[in-house]
């Protein structure tokens, strides 16, 4: 499989590219005052409304100060996917409406093969399991891969405050 | 979807709507009897046999059995061999409701169990089938034997034998073109035995298991014959004759499949796309437009480049000059900088225009914006369906209703031709069906009862929808008991909903809308049709969905009145764009009563706190506030102490350019910035501005920093996360490309916890209100304004040709009664759009009451309204109108005249102004109506009164007078509280200011009123926008007392 590394806060994380629809340099959105703290707000991509996310808010990453890199990745809506690539490598599919992430550096795509998906080691407080799928190997590196559809739909959160 | 999944699906539609469809012919043959027409009942015949084949041939058994019996009897209707009655249509529509059910689970059609039907069928279907058939074959029996030896020789043992089994052989002709496609469809379900010529014809001889029906179903919209060996007379061989009588079969039944080509079937979620795609069209030209109008320099990148070109031009110029300062030449060193300025002046104005400014660029633009306008609203017009899609179903629920309830109810549909959008229409069906029984159940008595009253015994339930702006209602209207408020308080009491003063105090038509609150019925008996205590809040909130709203009325013992108003489609709306901190919000239209404007000066008259909470006062209530920022979260204002937005001034330079953008409504032409004016008059610090809500749930006013034009907006459903919020309704792109949010108005009022304020405050109202109508003329004028004036200052309106104005200087005259009149055009003097083109027949509105003479071009009158709503009146302060408000859906300017025509006709002779007599003397002015509280009090300050003082009622002046001694009392007639007649019977009556003169104004004068207004002892009556004869009228009287 295929996955786009990037920086959340100054973390590096990664997410696999079959999900992604398109990546933006723009981020120019429109706030959503009431909107939850993950909720960023709105945006007008050629016509149809996205929702943007901060990850960083849900993995408790600061805001990195450096502006000039942030992208906005626009993620395929579940009926985008291919009925089986829902449930792949962790992941649950996306969510029926578009969402998107912003963070804040993309790096280079890189193509792992399934033995360097480790699973999250249990009771390391680094990783929060409720947002991740796995840790991606790569050389000495280890890069925890982002569990879309929690992210988005924040759905065990509650379980998490547990 | 295989070819079968998909045939099925398809199949399942169709059959749905027939058995809709034929659901009112089947009432129809139970009222008309035997006088039924056969179009009818052949109508009803062909739908059930069509279920009866498409079913059959997926051998769905228990529907097919079914349909089976109905058509049979059906048939026996049709060829007059079984008389109508109600016994079987009643069995019939039973067998309807059953099919349905069946196939609307065709998976578990087999398990349904049919034999009741069918035992009760049968009874209607003596003749039973195997009589009907024999009939019929009696008719066509032919030779069989005769016929198989037409057959090619090969092939006649095999047809016997065939025949013998049971099998089905037929011979189907064809048109030469359509034979491999129909061999190849043939083939899948028989045999083909023959093909090329049979008979003398094109065709084949085919074997099937099929019967006749099939076949044809089968080969259905093609053009064949088919022919069963032995039933049917094979085709004679063609003759030059027969030849001619085939086509013209074959041309008949042409037409009727070309029919059926006028509409096709459309996936509603391609529509969807479609309409979306249509909407995106839409604000792409809105973005298109806005960048034309700008100058090309504007466009990001191009001064950049601009400089660059400069400097570079500027480098070559000095290398240029510094070799010619060589040779010293002076003429031509003073060239090289002409022509370098004039380059460069050439290049900076081609970069200033805009690209509407090209050549032809404006045709361009107008067709652009017209085509996407039109496709916009054909898409919008395929989703479209009439609501007697959803009305056909009610005589069915009233007629069974009148069998259980023992009730004689008459529905009278209207209206069934208004259409709503295909989503609306789907949504409708329920809280609809639910409402109509409840007025059947709850609304109208039983036939004894009625008679009692002395009402008909047969009760009327209408129905009817018709459109209303861009909004449709829907009226459910019964003559029954009415809702009796006091066994609604009582069941609220008793539900622990309110206390019993609480719930005294509640006005009534509040008291209505705890109906719609949930687990609450007064049914006094609970039946198996209403009166669960579940519904009426599912029907609210199904209607709020939707994006509309009920209202009732109700006469006790006359009749309820349910008033469903809902927007033509869920994907586009009409709205009013406001802001708060900067930020554009929408709110829906629908949600809007009126806009009011309350200035810094007012603030303290209107806006109290009641519990801690502001409110606003409304004519004689009080209107909980809820500010729009306070709810959002947004930067409060900082306050100068004046009441000042200073926040606001410096986020408005800040944002100028982007607001600036924003503030084009969606369909302004390109050229017209208008709205960026009118937006300026807006602007004005310290001013308030509330948009009077209404919802299902709640009524209070929302503050917002400014209002813009009314628009329509594309609405685009929130995701997930955002819906949780729970205040926005939706998103919708704006023509800048930027996203607004659509507000939630009953969101909103949860957020703000108003319900709770809303209950005290109307406790504490207990004035009743009287009110005077106005009746406002409306007409058009310029590309979208509605306007309206007074009708009593309309003397009359001519029709004129534009070839009668004639211009003299920049002023333009008409003749009028051998007279010129001096005839002007809004746009001139109000910031409005133009008309790109004057129509080639105008109308002059010729106003009365007005001391020019000026006559007003407009594009047409559009009628009458009649408003009582004043208060509306001052959300403008523009020379020339009162203000603007939503009328049924439409904007609409009030015209100001007097401030209009002072303006272009400064100074008219006014005899009566700043007479001496005037001189310090006092009056007071007893005026509900604000609309002639300004204009009288104008009025009066101008004539040199010393003192002018207003009040809103009867009550008012007189506790004014007891504190202030005034020269002259100035009264309306129709006031609340103490109304004008009684105020001057007070006043002639008290010991102490008998002697005050009294001067009645009102707007309307006939007879009877004229003696009520003199018996009162009022000292003159005037009438009230007629100010030169009020001024003489308060000069006479003056100089009376004077002299006296």
């Amino acid at each position: 499989m295929k996955i786009l590394r990037l920086l959340i806060g100054e973390k590096p994380y990664a997410l696999p590219i079959s999900f992604i629809r398109e990546i933006l340099e723009e981020t120019d959105y429109t706030p959503v005052e009431k909107a939850p703290k993950d909720v960023l707000g709105l945006m007008n991509v050629r016509g149809q409304i996205v929702t943007v996310l901060s990850p960083a808010a849900s993995l408790h990453c600061s805001d990195s100060k450096e502006t000039s890199h942030k992208r906005i990745i626009i993620l395929k809506r579940n009926s985008d996917l291919p009925e089986q690539q829902h449930f792949q490598d962790g992941q649950e599919g996306t969510a029926e409406d578009l969402y998107a992430f912003q963070v804040d550096k993309i790096g280079e795509v890189v193509e792992i093969n399934e033995d360097q998906l480790k699973p999250i080691p249990g009771n390391t407080p680094e990783f929060d399991a409720t947002f991740l799928t796995a840790i991606a190997r790569i050389g000495d590196e280890v890069i925890p891969v982002l569990h879309l559809k929690n992210i988005i739909l924040q759905e065990k959160q509650e379980e998490r405050a547990i | 979807m295989s070819h079968n999944e998909e045939v099925m699906a398809d199949l399942i539609e169709e059959s749905l709507e027939h058995l809709e469809n034929i659901e009112p012919d089947f009432m129809e043959m139970e009222s008309s009897g035997d006088a039924t027409s056969p179009d009818l009942v052949n109508r009803v015949f062909r739908a059930m046999h069509s279920i009866k084949g498409g079913f059959g041939f997926f051998g769905i058994n228990n529907i097919v059995k079914l349909a089976h019996v109905m058509e049979n009897i059906l048939m026996r209707v049709r060829d007059g061999n079984s008389a109508i009655n109600i016994g079987m249509v009643e069995a019939l529509l039973a067998g309807c409701d059953t099919l349905r059910v069946m196939i609307e689970d065709i998976s578990s059609s087999d398990t349904v169990d049919i034999s009741l039907h069918l035992k009760q069928l049968s009874a209607y279907d003596e003749g039973s089938e195997d009589t009907t058939t024999h009939n019929k074959e009696k008719k066509t029996t032919v030779n069989k034997e005769d016929e198989i030896s037409r057959l090619p020789q090969e092939h006649q043992d095999l047809v016997r034998e065939r025949i013998q089994a049971g099998d089905t052989l037929c011979v189907i002709t064809h048109k030469d073109d359509d034979k491999e496609l129909l061999i190849k469809e043939l083939d899948s379900t028989g045999e083909v035995i023959h093909r090329g010529e049979i008979v003398g014809h094109p065709g084949v001889l085919f074997k099937t298991v099929m019967d006749r029906d099939m076949i044809k179903m089968q080969l259905d919209g093609k053009d064949v014959g088919v022919y069963l060996i032995g039933k049917d007379p094979l085709p004679e061989p063609p003759a030059v004759q027969q030849q001619d009588s085939q086509n013209e079969t074959s041309q008949q039944d042409h037409k009727g499949h070309s029919k059926s080509a006028d509409s096709i079937r459309v996936r509603t979620d391609i529509l969807s796309k479609l309409m979306d795609g249509a909407g995106e069209l839409i604000l792409g030209r809105n973005r298109v437009m806005d960048l034309a109008e700008q100058s090309i320099l504007n466009i990001p990148g191009v001064k950049d480049r601009l400089s660059v070109f400069k400097d570079n031009l500027s480098n070559s110029k000095q290398t240029l000059l510094n070799d010619l300062k060589c040779t010293n030449n002076k003429s031509n060193i003073d060239i090289i900088e002409k022509e370098y300025m004039r380059i460069v002046g050439l290049v900076e104005n081609l970069l200033s225009t805009n690209i509407l400014e090209a050549p032809g660029a404006g045709t361009i633009f107008q067709n652009l914006s017209q085509v996407s306008s039109e496709l916009q609203s054909n898409i919008m017009g395929t989703r479209l369906q009439p609501v007697s899609v959803v009305f056909s179903k009610f005589p069915r629920v009233i007629r069974s209703m009148n069998q259980k309830l023992g009730k004689e109810i008459d529905l009278q549909l209207e209206g069934e031709d208004v259409e709503l959008d295909k989503s609306v229409i789907e949504g409708l069906g329920d809280p609809l069906t639910h409402l109509i029984r409840n007025s059947a159940d709850h609304g109208v008595e039983k036939p004894e009862v009625r008679e009692n009253k002395g009402k008909p015994r047969k009760g009327i339930v209408k129905l009817s929808a018709r459109h209303v702006g861009s909004q449709v209602h829907i009226i459910i209207q019964d003559d029954g008991a009415g809702i009796d408020t006091s066994r609604i308080r009582a069941k609220a009491i008793e539900n622990k909903m309110m206390s019993t003063e609480e719930a005294d105090a509640l006005p009534e038509k509040d008291v209505y809308k705890l109906i719609f609150a949930a687990g609450f019925s007064t049914a006094q008996e609970v039946s198996d049709i209403s009166g669960r205590g579940v519904g009426m809040d599912v029907v609210r909130n199904n209607i709020e969905n939707l994006g509309g709203r009920i209202d009732i009325d109700s006469i006790l013992g006359i009749g309820t009145t349910l008033t469903l108003i809902l927007p033509l489609t869920l994907a586009i709306i009409p709205s009013l764009g406001v802001d708060a901190a900067s930020k554009r919000y929408v709110i829906p239209q629908v949600a809007i009563e009126e806009l009011v404007r309350v200035t810094p000066e007012e603030s303290h008259e209107r806006i109290a706190t009641v519990g801690g909470k502001p409110v606003l006062k409304l004519r004689n209530s009080l209107l909980p506030l809820v500010n729009l920022r306070e709810v959002l979260g947004l930067k409060s204002e900082v306050s100068d102490g004046k009441g000042d937005v200073i926040e606001d001034r410096r986020q408005g330079i800040l944002n100028r350019r982007s607001l600036e953008l924003t503030l084009t409504p969606e369909d302004s032409p390109p050229s017209e910035n208008c709205h960026r004016k009118s937006d300026r008059r807006n602007q004005k610090t310290g001013r308030k501005y509330i948009a009077v809500l209404k919802s299902m749930g709640s009524r209070y006013g929302l503050v917002v920093d400014r209002l813009h034009s009314p628009q329509e907006v594309v609405v685009k459903p929130l995701s997930e996360r955002l819906k949780q919020v729970g205040v926005y309704a939706g998103a919708t792109i704006q023509s800048d490309g930027n996203v607004s949010m659509i507000l939630d108005i009953d969101g909103i009022a949860r957020e703000s916890q108003i319900r709770l304020d809303e209950k005290m405050i109307q406790s504490t109202n207990e004035h009743v209100n009287i009110k005077e109508s106005q009746t406002m003329l409306e007409f058009k004028f310029g590309t979208s304004d509605h306007f309206a004036i007074n009708l009593c200052m309309v003397s009359r309106i001519e029709e004129v040709r534009q070839s009668q104005l004639q211009k003299t200087g920049d002023q333009e005259f008409i003749k009028y009664d051998n007279n010129s009149l001096r005839v002007i055009r809004l746009s001139d003097h109000i910031n409005i759009t133009p008309s790109q083109k004057d129509p080639e027949r105008l109308f002059v509105l010729v106003p009365r009451l007005v001391p020019q003479a000026i006559g007003i071009l407009i594009e047409k009158p559009l009628g009458v309204f009649e408003t009582d709503n004043d208060n509306t009146i001052e959300t403008m302060d523009s020379v020339g109108v009162h203000g603007q408000q939503v009328i049924d859906g439409r904007m609409i300017l009030f015209l100001n005249l007097f401030s209009l025509f002072d303006k272009i006709e400064p100074n008219p002779q006014d005899k009566h102004k700043s007479k001496n007599i005037f001189k310090g003397k006092k009056v007071l002015l007893a005026e509900d109506t604000k609309l002639f509280q300004a204009v009288i009090h104008q009025y009066l300050e101008s004539l040199g009164f010393s003192k002018v003082h207003t009040v809103s009622n009867g009550a008012l002046a007189w506790e004014a007078m007891q504190e202030d001694d005034y020269d002259l009392v100035i009264t309306d007639i129709v006031m609340p509280e103490m109304d004008g007649m009684e105020l001057c019977r007070t006043i002639k009556s008290s010991d102490t200011h008998y002697e005050t003169p009294v001067i009645a104004v009102t707007s309307l004068l006939n007879e009877n009123d004229r003696q009520t207004i003199l018996e009162s002892g009022v000292d003159a009556y005037e009438q009230k926008l007629d100010k030169n004869t009020l001024g003489q009228t308060i000069e006479d009287i003056l100089n009376n007392r004077e002299s006296a």
